[in-house]
């Protein structure tokens, strides 16, 4: 199986050295529902860790909360903009995000804003607003992102459509 | 999914371990032994490679008899 002439003897452990198709489906599948499990789990712990910050209960590792739940925010920013790249996103999701996503991105800038004003004008303008905002204004990027992308996905679709009629 | 007894008896036929049915196709013995018990359902490649391995056609081992 392979390339035998340039045997390796090390692999990483997400390597698809010398695997076969169906080794690689299977991988494949793994490292989906992987993915899955550690957004869930990133976006669960970052609600919690939040809510504590709100009610200033300050705990280890908030702020490496943030840094987490913006990569886990990007990397699913990345397999949308990938999967709508070939049509292959869900359908249903794609159908909700396209309204959903926008309204809930501007509902997240909104709610920015307004914490902004109210906070400036009471005078408590602080770290603690700055954290909240960047939180609100980078899920916003997303959800805008979300929505251009169950755009795509339908439009891809339309053209592969017109593609097989026009055969 | 049914078992693939047809690719069985042609590779007993014709004397071949699942291990040397996979060299020649390369892919793992696993995977054979996946396809004969029916767990896993091969692209149309290795469909193709496994019947030219052992010179027969498709309807020969992947068609299912209804």
């Amino acid at each position: 199986m392979a390339d035998r002439s340039r045997e390796r003897n090390t692999a990483g452990v997400f390597s698809d050295y010398g695997l076969d198709e169906r080794q690689k489906l299977i991988m494949a599948n793994i490292g989906f529902k992987g993915f899955k499990i550690m957004c869930y789990a990133i976006a669960a712990v970052t609600a919690v860790l939040l809510a504590l910050y709100i009610f200033e209960i300050i705990i280890p590792f908030q702020f490496a909360a943030l840094i987490y739940y913006t990569v886990m925010l990007i990397g699913m920013a990345v397999f949308e903009l990938t999967a709508s790249k070939y049509g292959v996103l869900n359908q249903v999701h794609s159908f909700s995000s396209t309204t959903g996503g926008l309204i809930a991105g501007v509902m997240l800038i909104a709610a920015a804003a307004v914490n902004i004003i109210v906070r400036t004008v009471k005078g408590t303008f602080n770290g603690d607003t700055v954290i909240i905002v960047t939180i609100c204004l980078l899920t916003a990027v997303y959800q805008f992102i979300r929505c251009a992308c169950g755009k795509r996905n339908f439009k891809v679709l339309d053209d592969e459509s017109k593609e097989t009629e026009e055969e | 999914m049914a078992k693939n007894l047809k690719l069985k008896s042609a590779r007993a036929a014709l004397d071949m371990s699942q291990q040397a049915l996979a060299e020649k196709v390369d892919v793992s013995r696993q995977t054979i032994n996946a396809i004969e018990k029916g767990d896993y359902n091969p692209t149309l490649k290795l469909c193709t490679d496994i019947c030219r391995a052992l010179g027969k056609t498709l309807d020969d081992i992947f068609w299912e008899n209804e």
